[in-house]
């Protein structure tokens, strides 16, 4: 015999409706009605062009009731050359999320050893009265099935090189160079 | 007739009983202890050595009844001032509750200094994060432990520089975008606050 509260579940206790989350590595998570497919990652070089960063992407379907959609994603960058400057563009839907731009580098230096993590994050505001794709207010008749949200990046230039998904060394030393840093995506809607 | 679920409710699934997320952009988010308005970040905000509110950090929060621990966190964008003495950009952060420091959370962040204070380049994602402990028998706010926290308190971040005028920080800040200058909205990054409460 089922349980009574698998028969008759109670409403949320709390306001998180549904958390996505997983690494890039190609896995399919489970959501409370749909299912999510990750991108696979590997260690790349940028470009000057901006390209789809790999483990970024998910066409998300809401969960009835949502009034908030907390988009997260981290992954790991590496200066090539002097500071590795780059640029990290959110997009919904094709339109670009201007508001949560994020430009980052290390220290500018003939070293390059810069390696640390960019967290691009938002959190789509559903309560709105109308749609504004550059600040991330989407109106819900706007977001009706899956919608598309993914980062791109590009470098500065090709004297600021860098990369993503990238470490070089492991265990004290960097020998089988590059290894794969994987990125993480986490998207949770709330009430 | 009421639901039969609300005459006999499941147990929680699971410890967290609410979570108060949004961007610094003004916006009021409404969640089971109340509503809350966001700050409003509409620029960088350069440093000095005294130590200033963070702008998008403050908040003014009550947890709902059953709340044990409190987690709060704040995810901003840390620079070096784009001056020739920026250097790495040194800078300290100190979390605050209702006006008290809480010494247990302080940070220090800043880049590499990589031989000459004008390489000013460092700029990353950054965060403070801090749980509080309702659970204890009596107030110790530099440690992040209260017994209890029943009314409105300020949960906010202060910063300052290392020095003046080498080392030099600002917050928020974007410095370039597509191969070039950041211009207008670009130039600055909202910040994002997220507090969950648990039993």
């Amino acid at each position: 015999m089922s349980n009574f509260t698998d028969l008759f579940p109670a409403v949320s206790s709390n306001n998180t409706l549904e958390i996505i989350c997983g690494i890039g590595d190609g896995r399919t998570v489970h959501g409370v009605t749909n299912s999510y497919t990750m991108g696979t990652a590997s260690a790349i070089e940028l470009t000057t062009s901006y390209q789809d960063m790999q483990g970024s992407s998910i066409d998300y379907i809401l969960p009835d009731g949502t009034n908030y959609v907390h988009y997260e994603y981290i992954v790991k960058w590496a200066a090539t050359d002097l500071s590795g400057i780059c640029d990290w563009n959110l997009y919904f839907d094709g339109y670009e999320v201007n508001s949560a731009f994020v430009s980052n580098a290390s220290s500018y230096g003939a070293s390059n050893h810069g390696h640390h993590l960019v967290y691009i994050n938002w959190v789509f505001d559903l309560t709105v009265s109308s749609t504004d794709y550059t600040d991330g207010k989407i109106l819900k008749s706007d977001w009706t099935g899956a919608k598309n949200i993914k980062v791109m990046a590009r470098e500065y230039s090709s004297s600021y090189d860098a990369r993503a998904h990238w470490t070089t060394w492991r265990d004290g030393t960097s020998t089988g160079y590059p290894f794969l840093d994987v990125p993480l995506l986490t998207v949770t809607a709330y009430s | 007739m009421g639901n039969l679920t609300d005459l006999f409710p499941a147990p929680a699934s699971n410890s967290i009983l609410e979570t108060l997320v949004g961007i610094a952009d003004g916006r009021s988010v409404t969640v089971p202890s109340g509503t809350y308005t966001f700050g409003n970040v509409t620029a960088r905000q350069t440093l000095s050595t005294s130590y200033a509110d963070v702008t998008g950090s403050s908040i003014t929060y009550t947890p709902p009844a059953e709340a044990n621990y409190v987690s709060y966190k704040f995810s901003y964008k840390s620079d070096s001032h784009d001056i020739n003495y920026g250097s790495s950009g040194i800078h300290h952060i100190a979390l605050y509750l209702d006006g008290t420091r809480v010494a247990r959370a302080q940070k220090n962040v800043s880049g590499n200094y990589s031989g000459s204070h004008s390489n000013n380049h460092a700029s990353f994602t950054q965060y403070i994060e801090f749980v509080f402990d309702l659970t204890a028998y009596s107030d110790d706010i530099s440690n992040g432990k209260l017994a209890g926290w029943t009314t409105p308190k300020e949960i906010k971040v202060m910063a300052r520089d290392y020095s003046s005028p080498y080392y030099r920080a600002t917050i928020h800040t974007n410095i370039w975008r597509g191969g070039t200058g950041a211009s207008g909205e670009f130039q600055y990054l909202q910040p994002m606050i997220k507090i969950t409460a648990f039993k």
